[in-house]
């Protein structure tokens, strides 16, 4: 469950996010919908601890995120806007890479990686770099690796 | 589904409720064979009508209106068109989509 309280952030005279208040329940599929500008990736960031509010909090699981960094990041899987990824990495390499960094145990890693390959369709791109996908398979591995983790919250 | 705007949520809630909530009022596109002036006025005399706009109709010796309501008028209208022989030759409502509302909170 995500709690956010009177989340404002500033950036000099602009106020980009004003006392916004919500919550997500778990198992909730929220969109987050808006014209340019409005402040939602600034939330987005805010939530995902990639920034941090001028005022207000955020808590996952009972957690305030600025309080307990890792632990609440540990429970995202997140995939921004601009997908992040090293293109020089084969897409094996890179979701083994990133299933350490998440801190997948090392006895299922290889098993959840498989099973992230399998639902994103990724098996013939396996061992290609990424740098030579098309926009769709990179989107697919963007994905595979926010879920590699098995997060609670995806975002 | 919450839509944020100038950093302030203006609306929250599911899709269904987001479009209840932008749909409080109930227009209906009316064309009818008859007299223009006597239908807008007995129109406007059926309760719960906000507005009646009247519109260019196409039709030879038609009229066309869009109504304004409080609720879903399409049985009153019907029976006030057939109790004065008026046939109708357009009934439709129109539907506010969430595009529509998203428009109107955000611009």
């Amino acid at each position: 469950m995500i709690e956010i309280n009177h989340l404002t952030k500033k950036f000099g005279d602009v106020t980009a996010v004003n006392n916004v208040s919500f919550s997500v329940q778990s198992g909730e599929v929220v969109g987050f919908l808006g014209p340019n500008g409005a402040g939602k990736t600034t939330t987005m960031k805010i939530i995902t601890g990639y920034t941090a509010p001028t005022s207000g909090s955020v808590s996952i699981d009972g957690m305030d995120i600025q309080d307990h960094p890792d632990e609440t990041r540990a429970k995202i899987g997140y995939l921004p806007e601009r997908n992040p990824l090293y293109d020089e990495f084969q897409v094996s390499e890179y979701l083994a890479f990133v299933a350490e960094l998440r801190g997948v145990p090392r006895a299922i890693r290889a098993s959840r990686i498989s099973e992230m390959v399998q639902s994103c369709g990724l098996e013939k791109m396996l061992h290609k770099p990424i740098g030579d996908l098309s926009k769709g398979f990179r989107q697919r591995v963007g994905i595979a690796q926010s879920l590699v983790h098995n997060p609670d919250l995806i975002e | 589904m919450i839509i944020i705007h100038e950093g302030n949520i203006v609306a929250q809630g599911t899709t269904e409720e987001l479009l209840q909530a932008g749909s409080a009022k109930e227009n209906i596109i009316l064309t009818l064979k008859g007299p223009s002036d006597s239908i807008q006025s007995e129109i406007e005399q059926l309760p719960d009508i906000q507005k009646v706009e009247p519109h260019s109709a196409t039709e030879q010796d038609c009229c066309r209106f869009r109504i304004i309501a409080h609720h879903d008028m399409r049985e009153d209208i019907f029976t006030l068109a057939a109790r004065n022989h008026w046939p109708i030759m357009e009934l439709y409502r129109e539907r506010v989509s969430l595009e529509d509302i998203f428009r109107k909170l955000t611009t």
